[in-house]
């Protein structure tokens, strides 16, 4: 606890905020310290620190976006066969393929109907103040999933605006965050790799 | 975008806690970079196909391209018509195309690979397509409305990933001229032949 109050002095000193937090009162009996603009009340188990009336503060917005390679695998079995009237590929033997993700080093596999790619997208509030997400298909009416060549992809938590809180109070570190999973699947219709869409995600207050 | 929160970060760990000098702007309810961008950024999701070991998928092509023939026959009248014996023809008096009358004819593709179509009037000498025949004093003409020339050649695409609406071209056929001398009252002008090659 003592060097917490330490870390705290420091920090308000550099940060200039002009409070004379420890000129205390000789006085006080109670074990109270007050400065000229804040109090702080010790006790055995908590440290509350107040400003007296309004400090101003600018809001500083500063949110991260990582992004998993959002590259998946299709990989037919051998022998399907393309119908020419329904377009699509027909299994073999009762077996189609299977989906997997994988980045250079990890790698997830799925069955024929798809993989769920965990954590796809992190989004983390280093910002003194909430921040609202909303990730999906298209940046201006966005959809939680897109369809090409028989391929869906689903934002699994849909595209509601999601709040992540202030990063006040918490360090750097384990800053406020939100993840979003994100689920490939269906049968491809086609032999060729292709771009199935494009994820924006959209930060606003 | 990434850039900008890339430079951010960077000046961030530089600067310390000086975070107020790279405060962002609020504008109309968005958060925006000092460059007046807005708060967001995406990424692609691509898709690969493979065969089960690992490398390109090589399935056996099936064809199957259906032609569908429209509308190619075409309507004359005239006041009169004469049978000349001398010439085999009758001879028309005041004889004219009914107006705005075309055919079509409409490949489609529905194979898993492209097909090269080849469409012409019989009768081509020295190998250039006849994409016109005169029959009677009328002229049926043929040209390509829907669908590209790449190379010279009419490639229609593999019908992969095309779902409902696989891809298609479509010749239009148009009849002009004045009748005169006609073969017959109810006469062909000429053959279109297709053929569709790998």
């Amino acid at each position: 606890m003592k060097k917490f109050l330490a870390l705290l002095l420091a920090v308000m000193m550099i940060a200039s905020m002009s409070i004379t937090a420890f000129a205390a009162d000789d006085d006080d009996s109670t074990g109270l310290m007050y400065g000229d603009n804040q109090s702080v009340n010790t006790s055995d188990s908590t440290v509350l620190v107040n400003f007296d009336g309004s400090v101003p503060t600018d809001t500083v917005y500063y949110v991260n976006v990582t992004w998993k390679a959002l590259d998946f695998t299709y990989s037919f079995v051998q022998g399907v066969t393309w119908d020419p009237v329904n377009h699509v590929y027909q299994p073999k033997d009762g077996q189609i393929g299977s989906w997997k993700w994988f980045d250079g080093t990890d790698t997830k596999t799925g069955d024929a109907s798809g993989v769920t790619l965990d954590d796809a997208i992190t989004v983390v509030n280093h910002s003194n103040a909430s921040v609202y997400i909303v990730a999906g298909f298209g940046a201006t009416n966005p959809s939680a999933a897109m369809t090409s060549n028989g391929v869906t992809a689903t934002i699994v938590e849909g595209i509601t605006s999601r709040e992540i809180v202030t990063a006040e109070g918490t360090i750097a570190t384990e800053a406020p965050e939100i993840t979003y999973d994100l689920t490939v699947g269906g049968t491809p219709t086609t032999d060729s790799g292709f771009e199935l869409g494009t994820i924006t995600v959209t930060i606003s207050n | 975008m990434k850039k900008f929160l890339a430079l951010l970060l960077a000046v961030l760990m530089i600067a310390g806690m000086s975070v107020t000098a790279f405060a962002t702007s609020v504008d109309s309810g968005d958060i925006k970079d000092e460059a007046g961008n807005a708060g967001s950024q995406s990424a692609d999701v691509k898709i690969n196909i493979t065969g089960e070991d690992g490398k390109p998928l090589e399935p056996t092509v099936i064809y199957r391209v259906v032609v569908a023939w429209k509308d190619l026959e075409f309507k004359v009248t005239a006041t009169e018509a004469v049978w000349e014996a001398d010439e085999q023809h009758y001879k028309l008096t005041d004889g004219k195309l009914v107006e705005d009358q075309f055919g079509t004819l409409t490949i489609t593709n529905h194979s898993n690979a492209p097909v090269t179509i080849n469409a012409a009037f019989d009768g081509a000498e020295d190998g250039t397509p006849l994409v016109s025949k005169v029959t009677g004093g009328i002229t049926a003409t043929m040209a390509l409305t829907e669908g590209e020339l790449t190379g010279g050649k009419l490639v229609v695409d593999s019908a992969e990933g095309y779902g409902d609406n696989p891809p298609y071209i479509v010749y239009t056929v148009t009849p002009s001229g004045t009748p005169q001398n006609v073969p017959d009252l109810a006469y062909t002008v000429d053959k279109i032949s297709i053929t569709i090659e790998k």
